[in-house]
């Protein structure tokens, strides 16, 4: 690790992994398909949510991945969308300095790639918030309830434990048919 | 009667009672909303468990409802033979049916198990499914699964070479509210209506409906019955859930269905004029805990059967079944890769001969079977997956009452216990995005009939005195099937293509045997006696292709087996000769603006099923293959209403689809509205 050619070789790989996630894959840049695949999850949860939600898109500004995920989503529900069971839903933009005191006025939050922090999970969690993500690896870590993925076919990734912390149950069906890190 | 009535009674109040501490997988499961999330169907029935189609180890189809209503069909049997290859239909009249899965085709089908939302309709009289009777509004299925192969391990004897589950829409998470009439040849006049209500604290469905028609005017045998139904069903089904908690529901089902049709009767293999009336209620619970789901499912079947044959022209074979089973199950997941299933099953069945006019001692037979099952799916990897199924039965027997006076067996002897298990395994890798192979082996068991258990009947026919004998001494027919499949996405084409072959041994066949005119208790009569027969083989496979684009419709599939009889399982049975080899399926169609347009064709090979038309007992009957053809054009005349035209065996006037009667051309317009 204190190989500096080492650090050099790894931060270039990382660079380039971030540049073609960021251009390609379609597990990390988050888009209205993703959005849509994660709204027909309301209906398996066992407390329904019904009438209206505010869906907060946190995001990190410094972050070109996180900003251009918050606009595409922005872009998305400004449009309008409509979950299964005729749940409207508003969009709020939440950077991640303002987690803290804005995360509370939804009921789901869709957590863009590089804004995956402990601070958003916990205010999600003791707000009984529902937390979705493109970002695989913020399930991975708890801090993400569902992680989503609808391209080439549709997978759902469920972290029990973010799900517990939030006071959040799903279908017993949903949790085994969803897959688990 | 009284102390029958009064014993199920009890029993059922015992099994309620046990039903109402914990609900069936069909109520607790919302496939509306799965099958929307994941962009294809869902099912429990390969593993008791959750499971996406795509991701399913065994040998399943599923028919959705839109192919449903595209085949052009309101025969549930025939829509499952239109669209799953290694499936053969027997259709010997207007309303009566058999299915038969890879080769083993017969009349009475005992070794396919058929429920509605995962409750039996599945007969244990004579073993069979009477298709007509079944109490279901098909504009109502939300789709039909299809599993090939052995599957006692998770449903109980008879699903020892297939099963197949007819699921509705929930009352819950559904709201499915139509209703349509249809009108066709054969005076063929149907009305059906299914309305839900449903919201927070639940919801209810009910169904009705019904039809009429004339039999096919096609040639008899002088053994058929004299007596002809103008073939009909009425019936009507409820079904309820009400969400107690969030993490509790309670659901309740009533179903009354009243049938008639002309049937082919296995030991006769002969026309009856049957009726059929069964009903059942059904109770349980689905509770969501930290323990998993644990369901609780409780119902009770009444059936209650006359036939009428040459050999009683006046007065009807009768019979009285019913059943009552009782079960507990828990799914729950360790960690991330395994998911768990453990279930304990009671059944009770009753059985008695009724029309007494041969059973001056009212005997009466039951069963009592107990059961322990479990499955195990192992995650293994992203791509790798193992499921285990084992389930143990054991099922204690008594005969009560006064037998017939020309009786081989004591009451005594009619008065023992089976044990069996039987198991699944199997195994699905997913080589790429594109291509999964499967492999899987299953025992499955097939439980004597009721009446080959049971003592049955003396009839005093003038010049034809007949003694009907179960047997006590038989053995469980066991089925093994071993299976390799594989699946490959062909996107360019936009179909996807699957390729199974498969081995089935299947042991201890039992079949009721004519031993000829004989002396019992110094009585002359012909005896019908049911025997283990011996083993039959089978080996074969399915190659089907599949998909759709911009409005496109195909799905084209061939299916071979090739069934092998030892000699006393051909004479008395014959899977051999009744199963066709070669079958060949073509269905298309194409959207287009307010329009559906569909197709669908089925050449099959030859065949030679026992029939007895001279009365002297059944004959291997040569029959050459035959094809048939259907259509249907929908129009949606807007959001609500469609209105179709809909026809079977297009391509001919008649058609000789087995050695019994011929089946006619029917073609026919349907009203449907959604509101």
């Amino acid at each position: 690790m204190k190989n500096p050619r080492f650090l050099r070789s790894f931060a270039v790989l990382v660079a380039i992994a971030s540049f073609l996630c960021g251009l390609a894959s379609p597990a990390c840049a988050a888009d209205k398909a993703d959005l849509s695949v994660a709204l027909k999850t309301l209906p398996l949860l066992t407390n329904k949510i019904t009438g209206s939600a505010v869906l907060a898109v946190v995001y990190d500004p410094a972050n070109a991945q996180s900003k251009a995920d918050a606009d595409a989503l922005k872009t998305a529900l400004d449009a309008g969308i409509e979950a299964p069971g005729g749940i409207k839903i508003t969009g709020l933009m939440v950077p991640l300095s303002d987690v803290g005191t804005k995360l509370s006025q939804a009921k789901l939050a869709f957590i863009t790639t590089g804004s995956c922090t402990d601070a958003v999970s916990a205010a999600a969690g003791s707000s009984s918030v529902l937390t979705i993500t493109t970002d695989l690896e913020c399930v991975k870590t708890n801090k993400s309830v569902l992680g989503v993925v609808s391209s080439p076919s549709v997978e759902i990734y469920y972290s029990k434990t973010a799900a517990d912390l939030a006071k959040i149950g799903f279908a017993q069906a949903f949790t085994m048919l969803a897959k688990q890190f | 009667m009284k102390k029958s009535s009064r014993s199920v009674c009890s029993i059922c109040a015992i099994a309620v009672a046990l039903g109402a501490c914990l609900s069936s997988q069909a109520y607790a499961m919302d496939y509306s909303s799965l099958e929307a999330l994941f962009g294809e169907p869902v099912t429990t029935n390969a593993t008791g468990t959750p499971q996406r189609a795509s991701e399913v180890a065994a040998n399943m189809d599923i028919i959705t409802a839109d192919q449903i209503r595209q085949s052009g069909s309101r025969s549930i049997p025939e829509i499952i033979g239109q669209y799953v290859p290694g499936v053969d239909v027997l259709r010997t009249s207007s309303g009566d049916y058999d299915v038969g899965v890879r080769g083993f085709q017969q009349v009475f089908q005992a070794r396919l198990l058929v429920l509605v939302d995962g409750r039996q309709v599945f007969i244990d009289d004579y073993s069979r499914t009477a298709w007509n009777n079944i109490p279901v509004n098909i504009d109502d299925v939300r789709q039909i699964e299809v599993v090939k192969g052995p599957a006692s391990a998770l449903f109980g004897s008879n699903a020892a070479s297939g099963v197949i589950n007819i699921i509705t829409y929930s009352p819950v998470n559904d709201q499915n509210d139509v209703a349509s009439v249809s009108m066709g040849t054969q005076n063929m006049l149907d009305g059906d209506a299914t309305v839900t209500k449903n919201g927070s604290w639940g919801g209810t469905k009910f169904s009705a409906g019904g039809y009429n028609a004339d039999e096919f005017g096609t040639a008899r045998a002088g053994t058929d019955s004299p007596l002809v139904y103008h073939p009909d069903r009425r019936y009507v089904a409820n079904s309820s859930v009400f969400q107690l908690t969030p993490d509790l529901t309670a659901n309740g089902e009533f179903t009354y269905a009243d049938s008639k049709q002309n049937t082919a009767i296995s030991a006769f293999n002969a026309v009856g004029a049957e009726q059929t009336k069964t009903y059942s209620l059904r109770g349980g619970l689905g509770w969501q805990t930290n323990l998993g789901l644990i369901t609780s499912d409780t119902y009770l079947n009444h059936t209650y059967d006359t036939i009428m044959t040459t050999l009683s022209p006046t007065i009807p074979f009768g019979m009285t079944t019913s059943l009552i089973v009782s079960n507990l199950s828990d799914q729950f997941k360790v960690g991330a890769s395994n998911t768990f299933r453990a279930g304990l099953e009671y059944r009770h069945k009753d059985f008695r001969l009724t029309e007494a006019q041969t059973m001056p001692g009212d005997p009466a037979y039951s069963e009592d079977g107990y059961a322990a099952s479990g499955t195990w799916l192992w995650q293994i990897a992203d791509n790798l997956s193992w499921t285990n199924s084992l389930r143990a039965d054991h099922q204690d027997m008594q005969q009560t009452g006064t037998l017939p006076v020309a009786s081989l067996y004591t009451n005594s002897d009619y008065s023992h216990a089976i044990n069996t298990w039987s198991a699944n395994s199997a195994l699905n890798y997913k080589l790429t995005d594109k291509d999964t192979i499967h492999a899987s082996y299953g025992r499955g068991v097939q439980m004597p009939s009721l009446l080959q258990s049971s003592t049955d009947f003396y009839t005093t026919n003038p010049g034809y005195p007949l003694s009907y004998e179960g047997n006590p001494d038989l053995k469980p027919t066991i089925t093994q099937s071993y299976e390799l499949g594989y699946d490959r996405k062909i996107a360019p084409i936009y179909s996807t293509a699957k390729i199974a072959t498969f081995y089935e041994l299947t042991q201890d066949v039992a079949s009721f045997v004519n031993n000829g005119m004989t002396t019992i208790n110094g009585i002359p009569a012909f005896l019908m006696k049911a025997e283990n027969l011996g083993n039959s083989t089978a080996y074969g496979g399915e190659l089907e292709l599949l998909g759709n684009h911009a409005g496109f419709r195909w799905d084209a599939s061939y299916s071979f087996a090739r069934v092998t009889d030892k000699p006393t399982v051909l004479a008395n049975q014959d899977y051999q000769g009744s199963s066709p080899e070669h079958h060949f399926r073509l269905n298309g169609g194409y959207t287009y603006q307010q329009w559906e347009f569909d197709a669908n064709g089925q050449v099959v090979s030859s065949t030679a099923m026992l029939r007895d038309t001279t009365g002297a007992g059944g004959v291997a009957t040569p029959l050459s293959g035959y094809m048939t053809a259907g259509a249907r054009i929908g129009y949606n005349i807007n959001d609500k209403l469609t209105v179709a035209v809909s026809g079977t065996n297009l391509n001919r006037q008649y058609v000789h689809t087995s050695p019994y009667p011929e089946i006619e051309r029917q073609a026919f317009v349907t009203l449907t509205g959604k509101f």
